[in-house]
């Protein structure tokens, strides 16, 4: 390898007729002026001289290049490789042309690709195309973990690429970003497996209901994650104490079942009263709205009437106090929340409280929060800001020197869709307290993992906050100019962005100062619903056709002219059955083309028969 | 503004000139006797034979690489410095076999006329140099022959070329190819011969009465068909025959041994086959040592500039390659 042509301070060109180049590999020049320079390869060529581009031109012609091997003369081994390299710090003079380049040992590289020790970060993959400087890395650095090769996982033979913990401090947040199937689930999964590993406690909310870490993707020596993180549905196992909520709160619970309007929102400001219970509250809708429904006049009827029970009384006079104040408020605004309020009821959020997912905090587990996306996002909002609040009282507290705050531990929130939570120009309720972390919770250890396909639809501060940027394949135009403009990423890098290989990203990272190509680590868990859904067609309609069979089966032979009567038996027999001739004829027809009956021609007309 | 009205006062007389003059030629190519015509002359005054070349099968070609392949030799010159006689002359041979594992043979020679005891005139230089670089041609292809044992050794250029400029290094080519039975065929690309032109003259339209070869040739032969010249009329120890190789009109000159004359149609099917559809003509062996052997500019002023010193360049360098662009 030599470095050829015009060269700069910055960026030099390198031939080699033996290797071929690979993006972002590491090559040492050894400029006999200036000592040894680090670069990184930018772009990759490899040009045959004797088989120029254009297509008009002499030489090209297969059938002349195929004689010529034939005569023993291979024109593809003229092939010369290119790469242009970036220098990663620039040189005081441009690198001297013909220098010699080669592949570094691991120690001439190790602070360009390993920051942090193993125990203390979290191994999210290999370094790409470091095999060959990987060969002279320490001992203890190698085969850390599997990736996935051609479909098969192998050890991986690279550069571990490793996360450090201690950097979160200084850059707390990590944006994942990726189209489906780009691999950004199992970037996820890996960030979550790690985080457990290291028992950092951690909270993900699992809209796709995939973030369940206990079934092993099959690799050997893989941890095992059961009694590492606990699922909690909400509704089921968790949920929010009513009287714990704000008029806010409320409001956004009320409207995660359909947006309020203008007057049902006031309607709630004006009937909400702090420390209600739901009970209390929703006596006072039910009352309002029965109030509302019968008027002053009739109210005023009924409690004019003799005899009446002294319960009734009791309850009427109590519809003609609430009509009374609140006789602003029109009917159909409290039945709107009635009905609202009723849906989040039997959702079960009000039965229970977020205690599990605290418990499961301070015992330094992944709390997996699930539950339908409508309901997910409000609940994330409470929860979050709850959790949040606990941490943030303890820390202020501790700077203030007061004691007595109970301990409440640093940790991650991560979420994929992220941009459903924290979406660019429009408000949800959950974009506040995510923005809040985003923008302070550095300061009090709480750090963000948030994954999206579309970047461009995340709230911009957010977005500005993500320090750490794991960018998997991605095809839109408008997403990879989001990424470029939030990240250090080239135009040759993004460029290469809608090609990435699934599990293939780029880091882009203050904590490396460059862009970095790695290969995602094959994860030691795998979500519940990998199946393919077609396969799963194939199954059932398959299932279907042998259960048929079964029932046909005992009827056979079956001419043409007693269809009816197969029919019958079948449908007699089998309860669950209801068949028609017609639907016998189609059935009897696929298993002949299928091959599992053959159909004969007789006196009496055509039969089906056993193949 | 002046220098645009003159540069269309210019244009102007020139377009006109340019008019006229390519009006002339296009009446000569009208005067052109039709294709069938000049095949018939040609073949009716026993100048030669139309024949068809064929692509060799892939067991054809196994069977040259059995016995040893084939090699090709190819020259080059380049100069550096400024106005003759000061500059220096670079003269490269390149042998090159079909079997990889033969090391290749690259012959380099330096010269400057600066450094004869009497300078000559530039054109007399030139001769010499042309003469020096046939020879060292001819000692590579000696090499060649010597070391690959090809089955076929092809040269770039006439083989009376190597004759006349290399006389003594040709006989032993031709001694050591007749008895290592190695083929030994010579590439034109541009031919300069006007042999048909001078034999039909009276048959021909008075514009051609001294055309080339290659105008008499043009057009007039199918894709792989060749016309080989009759023995005795033209370059004495040799076989010749044009030949449209590729979809070119303008055919290509190859030149064998007389003594290997009963390899002629085998050495027109080897041309044909290595030569690419769409080319000139050449065979893409032929292109593949010429450019090896030929050096790139940029890269011969590196190598004097590094080897010659930059003060010593500062003194050959003309004055006008200093003018800016």
């Amino acid at each position: 390898m030599n470095v050829v042509g015009l060269t700069t301070s910055h960026e030099v060109y390198i031939a080699s007729k033996e290797r071929k180049f690979r993006m972002n590999e590491l090559i040492l020049i050894e400029d006999p002026n200036q000592g040894p320079v680090i670069g990184e390869v930018s772009e990759t060529f490899s040009y045959n001289r004797y088989i120029p581009f254009s297509v008009n031109h002499d030489f090209f012609d297969a059938k002349v290049i195929e004689s010529l091997k034939r005569l023993g003369y291979s024109i593809d081994e003229e092939e010369v490789n290119v790469a242009k390299v970036k220098l990663m710090t620039e040189t005081t003079y441009p690198i001297v042309t013909g220098s010699k380049a080669r592949v570094p040992q691991f120690f001439e590289v190790k602070n360009l690709l390993i920051k942090g020790k193993k125990e203390e970060g979290l191994v999210l993959g290999e370094i790409k195309h470091t095999e060959e400087t990987a060969l002279t890395m320490e001992d203890e650095l190698k085969g850390l973990f599997y990736v996935l090769n051609k479909g098969s996982a192998e050890k991986t033979k690279g550069v571990p690429f490793i996360l450090d913990l201690r950097s979160f401090q200084q850059y707390p947040h990590i944006g994942i970003f990726g189209g489906s199937g780009s691999g950004k689930s199992f970037g996820m999964r890996v960030i979550m497996e790690e985080l457990m590993k290291k028992r950092i406690p951690s909270i993900i909310l699992d809209p796709h209901y995939e973030m369940d870490f206990s079934n092993s993707s099959g690799l050997p020596e893989s941890p095992d994650f059961t009694f590492e993180f606990q699922k909690f549905q909400i509704g089921e196992d968790i949920g929010v104490e009513f009287s714990a909520l704000s008029a806010r709160d409320l409001l956004d619970l009320l409207s995660a079942v359909k947006p309020l309007t203008e007057a049902m929102s006031s309607a709630v400001e004006i009937l909400f009263k702090k420390g209600d219970t739901y009970t209390s509250f929703s006596s006072r809708i039910e009352d309002l709205c029965e109030g509302l429904e019968m008027g002053k006049t009739k109210l005023d009827k009924m409690l004019s009437v003799e005899g009446l029970k002294d319960s009734e009384r009791e309850k009427y006079k109590r519809l003609r106090e609430l009509i009374e104040e609140y006789s602003n408020i029109p009917l159909p605004s409290v039945q709107g929340i009635s009905w609202r309020l009723k849906r989040l009821y039997y959702s079960g959020i009000f039965s229970h409280d977020i205690n599990p997912v605290v418990n499961a905090l301070k015992a330094g587990k992944l709390s997996v929060i699930q539950g339908p996306i409508w309901l997910l996002q409000v609940f994330a909002t409470y929860i979050l800001s709850s959790l949040y609040r606990k941490r943030r009282d303890y820390k202020d507290g501790e700077l203030k020197g007061e004691i007595g705050h109970e301990y409440f531990p640093p940790f991650v929130v991560a979420t994929d869709e992220a941009h459903n939570f924290a979406p660019k120009g429009y408000d949800a309720p959950s974009k506040g307290i995510i923005k809040e972390i985003a923008q302070e919770g550095r300061k009090y250890g709480v750090f963000l993992v948030l994954a999206t396909q579309r970047p461009t639809l995340l709230d911009e501060t957010v977005t500005a906050q993500l320090n750490t940027k794991i960018i998997f394949r991605t095809v839109r135009g408008n997403d990879i100019s989001t990424i470029m403009e939030e990240t250090d990423l080239s135009s040759e890098e993004a460029k290469r962005l809608p090609y990435l290989p699934s599990g293939d990203a780029f880091v882009s990272t203050p904590l490396f100062g460059r862009t970095i190509a790695i290969r995602i680590r094959y994860p030691y868990s795998i979500s519940p619903h990998i199946k393919n859904p077609f396969d799963e067609l194939v199954e059932q309609s398959k299932k279907e056709k042998d259960e048929y069979f079964n029932l046909i089966a005992e009827e056979l032979p079956i001419y043409e002219t007693t269809l009816l009567k197969a029919a019958k038996n079948i449908s007699s027999k089998n309860p669950k059955v209801v068949l028609e001739v017609n639907a016998l004829k189609n059935i009897l027809e696929e298993l002949v083309r299928e091959g599992k009956l053959k159909k004969e021609e007789s006196p009496f007309g055509s039969f089906y028969t056993e193949a | 503004m002046k220098k645009e009205e003159n540069f269309t006062d210019v244009s102007e007389d020139l377009k006109e000139k340019i008019k006229e003059t390519a009006e002339k030629l296009r009446e000569r190519i009208s005067k052109r006797p039709k294709r069938e015509r000049i095949r018939t002359v040609i073949e009716e005054n026993y100048i030669g034979e139309f024949l068809k070349a064929d692509k060799l099968s892939e067991s054809e070609l196994d069977e040259i690489k059995l016995k040893g392949g084939i090699a090709g030799v190819d020259g080059s010159i380049n100069s550096i410095g400024g106005v003759y006689p000061y500059l220096f002359y670079i003269k490269r041979a390149l042998g090159l076999s079909s079997e990889k594992r033969r090391e290749e043979i690259l012959l380099s020679e330096v010269d400057s006329p600066l450094l004869l005891d009497d300078l000559m005139d530039e054109e007399e230089y030139k001769a010499l140099l042309k003469k020096g670089l046939a020879e060292l041609e001819a000692k590579a292809a000696k090499e060649a022959l010597e070391r690959f044992n090809p089955k076929v050794l092809f040269l770039d250029g006439s083989l009376v070329r190597f004759k006349i400029e290399a006389k003594d290094y040709f006989e032993q080519i031709k001694n050591i190819a007749l008895n290592k039975n190695v083929i030994v065929a010579g590439i034109v690309e541009g031919i300069s011969t006007s042999l048909i032109s001078s034999l039909i003259r009276e048959l021909l339209p008075s514009v051609f009465k001294y055309s080339a070869d290659w105008e008499i040739l043009l057009g007039i032969m199918d894709m792989g068909e060749y016309l080989e010249i009759k023995p005795g009329l033209f370059k004495e120890g040799f076989r010749t025959f044009f030949m449209r190789s590729s979809i070119d009109p303008k055919p290509i000159g190859v030149d064998i041994l007389e003594e290997q004359k009963e390899y002629a149609k085998f050495v027109a099917n080897l041309v044909y086959t290595l030569t690419p559809e769409n080319s000139r003509g050449i065979p893409l062996w032929m292109d593949i040592i010429d450019k090896r052997v030929k050096i790139r500019d940029p890269f011969m002023e590196m190598v004097a500039k590094s080897y010659l010193g930059e003060d010593f360049m500062e003194v050959l360098t003309p004055k006008r390659e200093k003018r800016n662009p």
